[in-house]
């Protein structure tokens, strides 16, 4: 019996010692990537089968139609219609301002590529905010890519396998995206605090033209996450006297509890560069 | 030879118990239940290694919990040295811990899911910039309120497939 103990204290120790060297060495080096990349392959079925009670009560109400869906089939039409009549108005856009970009000779900005994915998992562990998404390096998703939503930035992919990627989010706290106001151009970055939906703008002198409501853009500073996309709003901002820096807290734009589906965005001046 | 056929009856019972804790582990829990995800693998390791120290032990439950790394794309290792951590307090003391009436081994359980969340909580501490705050620690509470559930129904299992009580 003590014997039995023993090695199994001993047994214990080792692999401790094992998974010391283990951790280490993932998180020293990327050689352990291929295995995690292949594992990925068997994983997603995984993750997939979690969403499986999800998607058979999307299933069985498709069966069943009701008048909440033919309720929201005229709402999706009339906002498939407002959206089309507002595009009509976005071309023109477009093309008036590639004319005048041409004019002040200006490198010419074309649409973003985008791809669409499903958000697998939605919560891997509680110390960080990252999410798992049903595209990989087979869909040619690379470290960085920027992830949005049609309600703002979420995040960017920081891994990617065969066939899912970790996004990390804008409110992960090592995460920061470079941002301007949208009412005023001022740059400043936004830093995720490890709290749902909630970022901080941290740099601002006191003196700073920003207020409650401004809404946060990105800015296209650092290139990695193209301009124009909302991602924070602005909902306090506490003064202290004693503190070179105003602090100010923001709430993201994209909810990441209301989100399903997100965009993977190919910059376009990266696709020319390639 | 009653000991052998003990040893064959019933196997798929572990395996499939782990599995499910692992699905239970990476299903997208709301965001109000963030923090207190319970630990369904350190609950299934734990009761089998005081119902079959024979089957599960610290090896068993070290592969398990990488393969949960794997899971959760944490750190290879993390979950594998709180897998085989649980597995080593209830194999060591597993006769005891048969003795404890149910709502002391829920203490057992909330004493081990709060090192978990401590040694896991500092991984991510050092290596992704992870705020400690004390919201964490609820997962160790629900853990151990969930225990009585699994302790029940893993019983309930355990008999059903044969698996005898070791020694």
């Amino acid at each position: 019996m003590i014997l039995r103990q023993i090695s199994a204290f001993y047994r214990f120790l080792f692999l401790v010692m094992l998974s010391l060297a283990l951790m280490i060495f993932d998180h020293r080096s990327d050689m352990l990537r291929p295995i995690r990349s292949i594992a990925s392959v068997v994983t997603l079925p995984f993750h997939s089968l979690t969403q499986l009670p999800d998607r058979i009560a999307t299933t069985l109400r498709s069966y069943y139609p009701n008048d909440a869906i033919y309720q929201e089939l005229e709402d999706l039409r009339e906002k498939q219609f407002k959206l089309e009549s507002h595009l009509q108005r976005y071309d023109a856009l477009v093309a008036e301002n590639s004319r005048l970009s041409k004019l002040l000779s200006a490198a010419r900005r074309s649409d973003d590529q985008v791809i669409l994915a499903s958000i697998v998992n939605a919560g891997l562990d509680p110390f960080t905010h990252r999410i798992i998404i049903n595209r990989g390096g087979e869909a040619g998703v690379y470290v960085g890519q920027p992830v949005i939503a049609p309600s703002g930035v979420l995040g960017q992919v920081s891994e990617v396998n065969l066939r899912q990627s970790i996004v990390t989010l804008v409110t992960d706290r090592s995460h920061g995206i470079p941002v301007q106001v949208q009412r005023n151009g001022l740059r400043t970055i936004v830093q995720g605090t490890g709290h749902s939906d909630r970022v901080g703008v941290p740099y601002l002198p006191r003196l700073a033209d920003i207020r409650k409501g401004d809404v946060l853009v990105s800015s296209g500073m650092g290139g990695r996450f193209p301009a124009g996309y909302k991602v924070a709003e602005v909902d306090e901002i506490i003064t202290d006297a004693n503190e070179a820096f105003l602090s100010i807290n923001a709430t993201t734009t994209a909810r990441i509890d209301f989100v399903k589906q997100v965009l993977l965005v190919w910059d376009s001046e990266r696709l020319a560069l390639e | 030879m009653s000991r052998r056929s003990n040893q064959q009856a019933g196997g798929w019972v572990i395996p499939i118990s782990i599995l499910v804790a692992m699905i239970l582990s990476v299903v997208s829990y709301p965001d109000w239940m963030r923090y207190a995800v319970p630990h369904w693998l350190s609950l299934v390791i734990f009761y089998w290694c005081i119902a079959a120290p024979d089957r599960m032990n610290v090896g068993n439950a070290w592969i398990a919990g990488l393969l949960l790394d794997l899971l959760l794309h944490t750190l290879f290792g993390v979950h594998a040295i709180t897998a085989a951590l649980v597995a080593l307090a209830a194999v060591t003391s597993h006769q005891r811990l048969r003795m404890y009436h149910i709502w002391q081994q829920c203490l057992v359980v909330f004493l081990i899911a709060c090192i978990e969340v401590t040694f896991v909580g500092w991984v991510f501490y050092l290596t992704n910039d992870a705020a400690l705050r004390l919201v964490y620690w609820q997962a160790a509470l629900t853990t151990a309120l969930l225990w009585p559930v699994v302790y029940i129904t893993l019983r309930f299992a355990r008999q059903r497939s044969g698996i005898s009580r070791f020694r």
